[in-house]
């Protein structure tokens, strides 16, 4: 893989884990609060 | 005409954050209102000054300078920092429902120790002072981009307005300040970013340019002291944002558990696409190496770009961002370092019977006194803004992580381990940071020697609380009830 390849890749992880904090509280609240 | 137009939008700005404060200070009352916002805030000004925090000026200029000189090996710090508010969110789960006025009650409370809630206290102010001196940093080179060079009268400007509305209103006037904050930065990034990726070359030419000019910015570890730079990176980071008193007090400010949660919900997605633009300042940056200014260094970049690649009026939108983000958390670090002041140290520690009124006074003077303080520290520039900020983010996550982790969801967690864990993990990043001085620490490119600190910290509270004796369930039964039904 080459190296623009690979730094796109982790920009993506990057990004998905920008996320982690909204899906993780979604999911607490979904089950817990039954939101 | 371009110094006129940035003079006029950085002026404007701060002129209408002052209006905003001062109207919402009006709601101050009494030093709880100061300290907490009358634990009323509901989710809209939860959600401004959640993404206003987060966007300080180590966000905003950090990372645009970072990916400009590390290349894409950078992002593992705002990953560390996304991280980290998963951290929080675990930590709010259990901390809200305990109502606390500051951080540092609960370790009066959760470790009936005074020694503790005094160390936390006083530490605590003197890592956020750390954080100032980066957010000050930030608003001399807002003003220096403006007016074309003057880095000295940036940091003035912001002085002034600081302590006007700091020693007004405490959190409300914060929190009501930071909605236009939080909007008028979303829109500043994402119109210019969005301008420059439909108008330029494709984003993944851009990232081969940069890269074909300059390999080591594809790399994904070296740029950042290889994967031990990386782990302190981690440790100082990570649990740095889950445990920041910043945060830890935006959990006692929402008005019920719930809109406390829901501020993570709201907040990460503006602040996944905004993270996203700033990748593409840095990597246009990168990529077309625009000339800086001299006096100009690499935390300039972010502007340099804006101004070079994007229209005029978007420049000037993402000056007034600049502003407000450089403004905002300054702001309310501020607040935190008087309410630990008054609440933990003169009240708690020294003068349990002092009134309300004189509280909200002491808490007024000492912004102002800290203020100047802290603007005379910027006025050396000493080190890029997110190795400044290394220092407040790494002594908060010795102080408050593990002790509030373990306190919040093991019954074993005692004032022993606490005690244990704080102490111990100061004392090694006193050894690390000597070290450091005397040129003898290896890992230092992005941060500084703190992350070792943190793991001591945590390894010294999980083996202190499952070795000592654990504390009387009477004392701790309130921290492991039930939840209460809302």
């Amino acid at each position: 893989m080459d190296l623009v390849t690979s730094a796109m890749l982790f920009l993506l992880v990057a990004f998905i884990a920008w996320l982690a904090p909204s899906i993780v509280t979604y999911i607490y609240l979904k089950f817990y609060y039954q939101d | 005409m371009i110094v006129w137009l940035g003079a006029l939008v950085v002026g404007g700005t701060i002129l209408a954050y002052i209006i905003v404060g001062l109207w919402y200070a009006r709601r101050v009352k009494t030093a709880e209102d100061f300290f907490t916002g009358g634990k009323g805030l509901g989710i809209l000004p939860l959600v401004g000054t959640y993404t206003a925090t987060y966007l300080s000026a180590v966000t905003v200029m950090g990372i645009p300078s970072g990916v400009y000189s590390q290349g894409f090996s950078f992002l593992w710090l705002p990953m560390f920092w996304s991280l980290g508010a998963v951290g929080t969110v675990i930590i709010a789960m259990r901390y809200k429902r305990l109502h606390y006025s500051t951080p540092a009650d609960f370790f009066r409370h959760r470790y009936q120790s005074k020694f503790l809630e005094i160390l936390i206290s006083a530490v605590s102010v003197i890592a956020l002072i750390f954080g100032l001196v980066a957010q000050f940093t930030a608003m001399g080179i807002v003003w220096s981009v403006a007016l074309e060079g003057t880095f000295t009268l940036g940091v003035i400007v912001a002085s002034v307005s600081i302590l006007i509305i700091v020693a007004a209103g405490g959190l409300v006037s914060v929190a009501y300040s930071d909605i236009a904050k939080a909007i008028i930065f979303f829109s500043a990034s994402v119109l210019a970013a969005g301008y420059m990726v439909i108008t330029g070359p494709a984003f993944t030419d851009v990232a081969s340019m940069a890269i074909d000019r300059a390999p080591e910015l594809g790399a994904l570890t070296r740029g950042m002291g290889g994967p031990i730079g990386i782990f302190f990176l981690f440790l100082t980071w990570c649990f740095g944002v889950a445990a920041h008193p910043q945060y830890l007090i935006r959990i006692s400010a929402a008005i019920d558990e719930r809109v406390a949660l829901k501020q993570y919900m709201y907040a990460w997605p503006i602040l996944a696409v905004i993270n996203l633009t700033f990748v593409v300042f840095g990597l246009w940056g990168a990529a077309f190496d625009p000339e800086l200014p001299m006096g100009y260094t690499r935390d300039h970049i972010g502007a340099v770009v804006v101004l070079e690649y994007a229209p005029l009026g978007l420049y000037a939108l993402f000056l007034a961002g600049l502003t407000a983000a450089a403004l905002s958390t300054t702001d309310s670090v501020i607040q935190l370092c008087a309410s630990y002041l008054t609440n933990n140290v003169i009240k708690e520690g020294f003068k349990p019977d002092i009134s309300d009124h004189a509280l909200l006074k002491i808490s007024r003077y000492f912004s102002i006194g800290l203020v100047i303080f802290v603007a005379i520290i910027a006025l050396y520039r000493w080190a890029w803004i997110t190795f400044i900020a290394g220092y407040a983010w790494g002594l908060l996550a010795i102080l408050y992580f593990a002790p509030t982790l373990w306190g919040l969801y093991s019954k074993r967690a005692n004032t022993t381990a606490a005690i244990g864990s704080v102490v111990g993990g100061l004392l090694t990043f006193v050894i690390a940071q000597t070290l450091a001085i005397l040129g003898h620490w290896p890992y230092d490119v992005e941060a500084p020697p703190t992350g070792v600190g943190v793991l001591v910290g945590i390894i010294l509270m999980a083996v202190l609380s499952y070795t000592t004796k654990p504390p009387e369930e009477a004392q701790i039964s309130r921290y492991f009830e039930k939840k209460s039904e809302q």
